[in-house]
């Protein structure tokens, strides 16, 4: 095995791209919907609160395979979902990028809504009752005092989310295929290459991928020690 | 209020433009001048009152308070742990989403059937007993948070006279970690205050400090409130800080109001309150007369001059007054005056009525000044019999000045 340290191809470049923008744009969603769902997750007691909470577990339990099933089930032009967007003459969601993009948003969910629950948690109410008696109105409070409270638990939820869509694989196969450019990502590139015997081409970019987790770790748990100072 | 001294045109360059340029100064010191005159702080304070008609229920707990409190001064709000003190102040600042009634704050309606105010409109100042300071910010941050959120025109109260009063200077480029209990709760108060709050809630500022920490809040705390003229709610389960500070009293008990009023009454009123019996007088202090040493100060109590030792705690309610705490047990009865004694204190009184204590032979003597005032004192049966006090008798209560707090 002849390994030349980063001799990538285009289409290599072009999965790297593809990936690297999945994963952005699912962590940048998954913050917007996880920081909501958090708050109201970790003060709720009730019954529905629980329903929630083993909703958003679940991705953390199936295995991929199920989840990409029943998207795929639910996205397929025949059924449910992906009858209305037909329907409603909107290009299908079933092997696209946006598609992908739903799938990861869902699949890494857990990763983004338990660490800002917890730090929700510990941060309690007390902190944004203070600020609206001093005046702070419900933006304010949000912006001012708990987004700058939360630095930790938003940096952990958005770094685990970033790294778990790097990792994903079995639900992209189901719902996603392996079409370049559009939804050959580097999981399932590495995965191809290693299909055809192309085993220098997919040392290549698993050593790319292990690096990059490895160092997205690292700056995470530096971040972190530093907030807690 | 706005000063127009802009009529002064802007002229610049040349003799002309000097000229203007001084009368423009001379107007704007003028002006500033009155302004200092007119600080609202040095106004007489306005009643403002609280009518409290809610409910609370809670896990076997109900909370229900019917109520109007003149709010003039400090008024404590005073009763065992668990019996809804906290719950009735959080009501009152808007934090308890579940409350039902009415609240009004003089013309403003706070809660009613239809209408919630939200904390943030109802300009109320918390200081609660465990730490609030935001984490995230410096103390100055902290200090400022509420200032830099009221509107200019509503600004009293400004940093660096709070700053000065409270003995904060030091301690503003801190990081709120570095701060000791007793320092958090004196910045607590100072944002608060900044804050220019109508209404100033003290949720038990002192019961999560040891004693040190409580030597660095209460001279404060005295100071601030008897300057600044704001009303004040204090919460408390320690009668003594009670006695320390308030002027008026609201009891509650299992989440009812047991009882409220002067705090002088209460205390003959309600016996169960404290452990030692104690009275609450008002003196009217006099001018100082140069010729008395400074250890003592003159006053009147019940129209009659008496010289007491200085400092004594002010109220918060009525100016030029101080307040007397006296132990019941400091006090002695006489049937005549007595002469030539060390007793500086000796007041004309009518014996109201007596009534056992927990020490047999002992009983606690009820007796009213001529002024209306109450004043108790703790004789022995013997002592009682001797004298053959009998009700509305008049008598001499003789009171050890030193006694006095």
């Amino acid at each position: 095995m002849n390994l030349t340290f980063l001799d990538l191809s285009t289409e290599d470049w072009q999965a790297i791209w593809l990936t690297l923008k999945l994963c952005s744009l699912t962590t940048l969603i998954l913050l917007c919907i996880a920081i909501p769902l958090a708050w109201w997750l970790a003060f709720g007691q009730q019954k529905r609160h629980s329903f929630v909470e083993a909703l958003v577990t679940l991705p953390l339990v199936l295995p991929p395979t199920v989840l990409g099933f029943y998207l795929l089930l639910l996205l397929s032009p025949n059924h449910g979902i992906g009858h209305w967007l037909t329907a409603a003459g909107l290009p299908p969601l079933l092997f696209s990028f946006e598609g992908l993009v739903l799938g990861s948003v869902i699949y890494s969910l857990p990763f983004a809504v338990q660490p800002l629950k917890q730090c929700f948690r510990s941060i309690g109410y007390q902190p944004l009752e203070t600020a609206a008696l001093l005046g702070a109105k419900k933006f304010d409070r949000f912006y001012n005092v708990l987004l700058p409270l939360a630095k930790p638990g938003l940096i952990a939820a958005a770094s685990l989310s970033f790294a778990h869509t790097l990792g994903e694989f079995g639900m992209i196969m189901m719902i996603g295929g392996s079409i370049a450019g559009e939804t050959k990502v580097l999981s399932v590139l590495i995965y191809d290459h290693t299909e055809a015997m192309n085993y220098d081409a997919a040392h290549q970019l698993s050593f790319f991928l292990l690096v990059l987790s490895v160092v997205l770790l690292f700056i995470l748990n530096r971040w972190q020690q530093d907030s807690r100072r | 209020m706005n000063y127009r001294h802009d009529f002064i045109p802007p002229v610049s360059g040349g003799r002309l433009g000097k000229a203007a340029a001084y009368l423009r100064q001379l107007m704007h010191s003028i002006v500033h001048s009155t302004d200092v005159k007119e600080t609202p702080c040095l106004k007489k304070p306005e009643a403002s009152s609280l009518l409290i008609d809610i409910s609370l229920q809670r896990q076997g707990f109900k909370l229900q308070i019917n109520t109007h409190i003149a709010l003039t001064g400090i008024t404590a709000i005073f009763g065992r742990s668990g019996s809804g003190k906290t719950s009735l102040l959080r009501a009152l600042a808007g934090l308890e989403p579940k409350v039902t009634g009415d609240i009004c704050f003089g013309e403003q309606v706070w809660l009613s059937d239809t209408y919630k105010c939200p904390a943030e409109q109802r300009r109320i100042g918390l200081v609660s007993q465990n730490d609030s300071l935001l984490p995230h910010l410096t103390v100055e941050q902290n200090l400022l948070f509420g200032y830099q959120r009221t509107s200019p025109d509503l600004r009293q109260l400004h940093p660096e006279d709070i700053y000065q009063q409270l003995d904060l200077t030091p301690l503003l480029h801190r990081s709120v970690q570095q701060l000791s209990g007793g320092q958090k709760q004196r910045v607590a108060l100072g944002r608060a205050l900044l804050a220019q709050p109508q209404l100033l809630l003290l949720d038990e500022p002192l019961s999560a400090l040891d004693r040190i920490g409580r030597q660095e809040i209460v001279p404060y705390l005295r100071k601030v409130l008897i300057d600044i003229n704001i009303p004040v709610l204090f919460i408390s389960h320690q009668l003594e800080d009670v006695v320390q500070l308030a002027d008026y009293l609201v009891l509650i008990e299992q989440g009812q109001l047991k009882a409220q009023g002067a705090l002088a009454k209460l205390l003959h009123s309600e016996p169960g309150l404290q452990s030692e019996a104690m009275s609450l007088l008002y003196a009217r202090q006099l001018p100082k007369d140069e010729l008395l040493s400074s250890s003592v100060s003159p006053f009147i109590l019940s129209a009659q001059q008496i010289l007491l030792p200085a400092p004594l705690s002010q109220s918060t309610a009525l100016p030029n007054t101080c307040r007397l705490r006296i132990r019941a047990k400091d006090v002695s009865v006489s049937l005549r005056p007595l002469e030539q004694s060390s007793i500086q204190v000796q007041l004309p009184v009518q014996v109201k009525h007596w009534q056992a204590t927990s020490h047999q032979a002992e009983l606690l003597l009820y007796m009213s000044l001529s002024d209306g005032q109450q004043l108790s004192a703790q004789i022995s049966q013997y002592s009682f019999d001797q004298l053959g006090i009998k009700k509305d008798c008049r008598l001499y209560a003789n009171i050890k000045a030193a006694a006095i707090s």
